[in-house]
């Protein structure tokens, strides 16, 4: 059994990931500078160097996707935890807290839920100031029986 | 003319402790750029085993060492990301000591 969370990027998706390697390369040129002198020594910068340069073309469609192999991440998506990230997909909540008073559920159970599809990959928590926001990473998921 | 591409990043987790990358640029229905990478967690950091990928249009596959520092290139063919996940599946970690240019 496979369970694959899978992503469409938004423009502003594309755009914040151009930001992203700007921040941590400076420029094109400087990361394929880096790429050249290291030859294959680094898979992820030669990849990030392949991303950035795809990403510059100007109607670019991008998915992402992240699979397990194996059955234990199922036994951790319940019903409700299911629920919980349609909520947040829909309603972008400020926090876990915010989130919690939205479905009407004890906030404890609600972080616990959070932090499960934390684990799973599909929620991922971004710290603003003091607060957490739980984003959700995947717009569609999709489970494959292996024959 | 406008041009257009699609980027295809996969991430599959074989096991807990292993996982493989991969990168595919394809401009139309052809794959432009690839690159699938096993990765393997050694004590508690992600490190590069074997990565396939077809960088300046070169189809070659990489062994790196448990410290992620390449030790071997070498020619082989094209690979799709099925093809290496297949391979990573039958093998595993045992990748690391074969002929990858055989396989």
């Amino acid at each position: 059994m496979r369970v694959e969370l899978i992503k469409h990027y938004t423009t502003e998706d594309v755009e914040a990931e151009i930001r992203r390697l700007a921040d941590a390369h400076g420029s094109v040129e400087s990361l394929a500078q880096k790429v050249s002198v290291m030859k294959c020594g680094s898979p992820k910068l030669q990849d990030e160097l392949m991303l950035w340069r795809a990403l510059a073309i100007s109607h670019v469609e991008v998915r992402s996707s992240v699979a397990f192999e194996g059955s234990e991440k199922v036994a951790n998506m319940t019903p409700a935890r299911m629920d919980l990230l349609e909520v947040i997909r829909r309603t972008r909540p400020q926090s876990v807290r915010q989130l919690a008073t939205s479905v009407k559920r004890n906030y404890k159970n609600v972080y616990d839920d959070v932090g499960a599809l934390c684990d799973v990959g599909l929620v991922e928590l971004v710290v603003q100031g003091r607060k957490s926001r739980p984003v959700c990473t995947a717009d569609e998921i999709k489970l494959t029986l292996e024959s | 003319m406008v041009q257009t591409a699609s980027v295809n990043i996969q991430k599959i987790f074989v096991h807990r402790d292993e996982h493989i990358v991969g990168l595919e640029v394809s401009e139309g229905p052809r794959v432009k750029f690839y690159s699938y990478t096993y990765y393997v967690n050694v004590r508690d950091a992600w490190q590069p085993c074997v990565r396939w990928d077809n960088a300046e249009q070169q189809p070659h596959v990489d062994r790196y060492d448990e410290n992620g520092t390449l030790i071997e290139q070498q020619h082989c063919r094209e690979k799709s990301f099925k093809e290496v996940l297949k391979l990573v599946k039958i093998f595993r970690r045992n990748l690391a000591a074969m002929n990858l240019a055989e396989l």
